[in-house]
This record gives structure tokens, sequence and C-alpha cells, in this order.
């Protein structure tokens, strides 16, 4: 459509007063084409002064104490994640009811497979894995929020560490991104540790090492943590995973192994 | 040497929303003291009293959920905000079944326009914002009222082009005639006003 057939239709635009194929149409035409664009935002800028008028002539008034309330949810968000956006919305608003928190569980298990298989997964054991992590993930049902934020995002680093020993198929992933705290520790195909035995994570960053958590596994090998970082953007180069008796604090002989390239 | 503005309350819409997309709390306060009597005049008209509360914060939470998505190229802020809450207001009416409601309440909106009472005039006391309300106030007056009531069944009352005719039982034709010329005499009337208006308060 050209602007000759767009101009006519500004005015019903701003109102929102179009059809949706419409609506589309004109969007689609003003995303490239600077005049209409300007003409709609002149219109829209226009039509964006009928709420004040309305509220100038309404007998109304705005209770003091709902600034308070606003407030208070704000605060109330922040505390149920301090660096969401977008996505903490989008979960926030799906809690309250039974069908979406299934479908936001649904929407991280796929996810996550999605992260796993497409990271060369061995099909040999790809579905006993599969069906090991659903039942892992289902526990972590309460925080699939981070973990989704940490694992699925244009901003995630992901970084695979391997087993030390050439002849293990053990493996590792972690996931972090460079704007939100916390880190996502996976690992697959770990034997089943003894009694009083974890994984522990250790990470160095600048000759610095620190426990990062200890993971468990289950019967099927598979892991999953999500370490706390207290408000700090995790930094690393350096990832060593141990079999060691619970509570260590120093790192034992590593079986999964990772080294940033250029340290 | 340029300098800061001293309190977050000499902002613009534009600089605050910016910080409010950095979770900046006090900044997400001042946009609220600013738009929250907008909001709740929008709410309370179009959905009604007891949801009007609710309403308004469902309209704040998204602004900050949803403050960097403010793309300030694409127009101002009020302009992105008073949509945002606009369609705020036809969700949640919806879901609230207020829609059989809407034609009534869009006419009450326009009787309540229409008593304002010497809009336009002695607007040198006025801050910015309420000169340009009353700018507005009294464009609407002048429009002839089949073209006013286009406009505000479409703003405050969500419906199309087509849902209007449907109301007004006028051909669909008519209704985009009134509806695009309704809103070239607004931008005309605005226009005169302001070049009338300016150089008395120039001096």
């Amino acid at each position: 459509m050209d602007c000759q057939e767009i101009e006519p239709q500004l005015e019903a635009f701003v109102l929102n007063a179009l059809e949706p194929e419409e609506m589309a149409a004109v969007s689609a035409h003003l995303d490239g084409c600077e005049r209409c664009r300007r003409l709609e935002s002149e219109y829209g800028d226009m039509v964006s002064v009928l709420p004040t008028v309305l509220a100038d002539a309404s007998p109304w008034e705005l209770p003091d104490s709902l600034r308070a309330r606003t407030l208070a949810r704000i605060a109330d968000l922040e505390k149920a994640n301090p660096s969401s956006t977008e996505k903490l919305s989008w979960w926030t608003w799906l809690r309250p009811s039974e069908l979406a928190l299934w479908r936001s569980t649904a929407a991280v298990l796929f996810v996550l497979l999605l992260v796993v298989a497409g990271w060369g997964w061995q099909n040999r054991t790809a579905l006993a894995e599969e069906r090991a992590k659903r039942v892992f993930l289902q526990s972590e049902f309460e925080k699939r929020e981070v973990i989704f934020e940490l694992v699925d995002s244009q901003d995630t680093q992901r970084v695979y560490v391997p087993a030390v020993d050439d002849g293990s198929n053990s493996y590792g992933k972690i996931y972090t991104r460079p704007d939100k705290t916390g880190i996502v520790f996976l690992g697959g195909n770990l034997p089943k540790p003894p009694q009083g035995y974890g994984y522990h994570i250790f990470l160095t960053n600048e000759d610095s090492r620190y426990l990062a958590g200890v993971l468990d596994v289950n019967d099927e090998g598979f892991g999953l943590i999500l370490v706390d970082t207290h408000g700090y953007i995790p930094r690393y180069d350096e990832v060593d995973v141990a079999l060691q008796p619970l509570n260590s604090t120093e790192p034992g002989k590593p079986i999964l192994s990772w080294n940033a390239p250029d340290s | 040497m340029p300098t800061e503005p001293i309190s977050l309350t000499e902002w613009s819409d534009e600089a605050l929303v910016g910080r409010v997309s950095d979770h900046h709390r006090a900044a997400f306060g001042v946009l609220y003291d600013r738009y929250a009597h907008i909001v709740f005049a929008m709410a309370v008209h179009i959905l009604g009293i007891s949801e009007a509360e609710e309403a308004v914060q469902e309209v704040f939470v998204k602004l900050w959920l949803r403050a960097d998505k403010f793309a300030a190229d694409r127009g101002t802020f009020r302009s992105w905000f008073t949509t945002l809450a606009r369609n705020q207001m036809y969700d949640l009416g919806k879901r609230r079944a207020v829609k059989e409601k809407r034609f009534r309440q869009v006419e009450l909106i326009d009787e309540l326009i229409m008593q304002v009472a010497d809009a336009g005039q002695d607007l040198d006391h006025l801050t910015w914002r309420r000169q340009m309300s009353q700018e507005m106030t009294a464009a609407l007056q002048t429009l002839p009222p089949e073209q006013r009531i286009v406009i505000l069944l479409a703003y405050f009352g969500g419906y199309t082009q087509a849902g209007i005719a449907q109301q007004l039982d006028c051909p669909l034709g008519t209704v985009k005639k009134r509806l695009r010329l309704g809103l070239q005499k607004l931008r005309l009337e605005m226009i005169r006003y302001r070049n009338d208006v300016t150089p008395s308060r120039a001096a």
C-alpha cells in the first residue's frame, strides 16, 4: 500500500478503530515511511490528550492511598525477582491460574530440553535422559522463572564442561547472563554419588576459587542446580566439578573441567 | 556547561521512563504522580468505580515491567503510555463484561466534556499540561456532535469504525468520514489555539 491509500486511514489508526487486518497494513507501511509516521505521531500525540481532558472534566478524585498500594505492589515484584522485566511479568500474570502454571512449566521444560538437545546430546541416551530430566525439572518447579530467564535468553552465556577422562560421557553445562545474578548448572551422565557425597562445583575467577554449589543427580545421572549468587553477576574463567564428601570446601580431583580459552 | 536537573520532578517523561526501565522506583513514583489521576479517570469512566483502583494498579505494573519497550523515536511517552492504559482498559472491560455498558459510558463522557465551562480561556496561569487539556476540550466543544461522538466512541469505547456504524445505525462510509473530518478539525483547532495563544503567553 502506498501513502495515498494509507493517509486516509491514519486518523482511524491512531484511534485503534480499524479492523485488525487494516491496522496491520497501516502499521507495516509506517515501519518504512517516515512521512506517514510523522503525521501518525502528530495525530497520536494529539489524541493522547483525550484522557487528560476526561480527567479534568471528571468529578472523581484519585484516592491518595492508591499510590502507596501501587508502590508496594512494585516492591513485591522486585522482591520476587530483583532484575527481571518483561519475562517476570509474563510469569507473574500467569501465576493465579492453575492452567497457566502448567503451561509455564511446560514452556520451561520444553525450552530446556531444546537447549540440551541442540547441544550435541547423544542420541542413544536421549529418550531416557529426557524422561529423567522431566521428572527432575518438575521438582524445580518453584525456581522455574529464574531458570527460564537464565537458560533461555539471547544474552545467555553457555559453557560446556567436558569430562576430564576421555573415556567418560559425563558432562556439565553452565548457564549465566551478564545482566542477571544466578547460575544454572546442569550435569548429565554422572554416576550416582555414594551416600554422603555430592558433585561440588567450583568456579574460579582471576585466581579466586569458590564453591558455587553441590549437585545431586537422579538415577539417570542427571542433575540441575540453581545457584544463588547473592546479587552478584557471576564471573568465572575456570569450572571444576569434583565428586567428594558433602560439606567439602576445597576442591578434590575434578571429573569435569573447563578453562576459558585465554586463561 | 550543561547541568543535571536538581529533582526528578523536573525531568521529562521520556527521561523518567528511561530510569524506570532500570527499575528506578523514585522515577516511577514521579510518573505515577503525573499520570495516575488520568488513568484513574479512564478506569472510572470506562470500567466503573468498583474496578478503577485495580485497573490503575494493573496499568502501572505494566509500566514498570514494560518501560524498556518505550521507543522515543516513535512518539512521546504520553502517547505510548495512554495507549498502553487504554488497551489495558479494553482488556479488563472484555474480561469483566462491561461491553454492554460502553456506549452509555461514552455518552456520559461526552456530556462531561461539554459541561466544562470556559475551556480554552485564560490559559496563561495554567501549567502546560492543563493548557493542552483546556485547548483540546475547547476544540472538542467546537466539533459537530456527530463527529465528536465517533471520536469518543473509538477512543474511550474501543469501538472499530464498523462497530460504531452498528451502534449508531448508520453507513460505515459515514462513520469513516465523520471520524476523519473530526480529527482533522481537532488538529487544525489545536494549531489555531497554539498560534493565537502563544504571542500573549510570550508577552
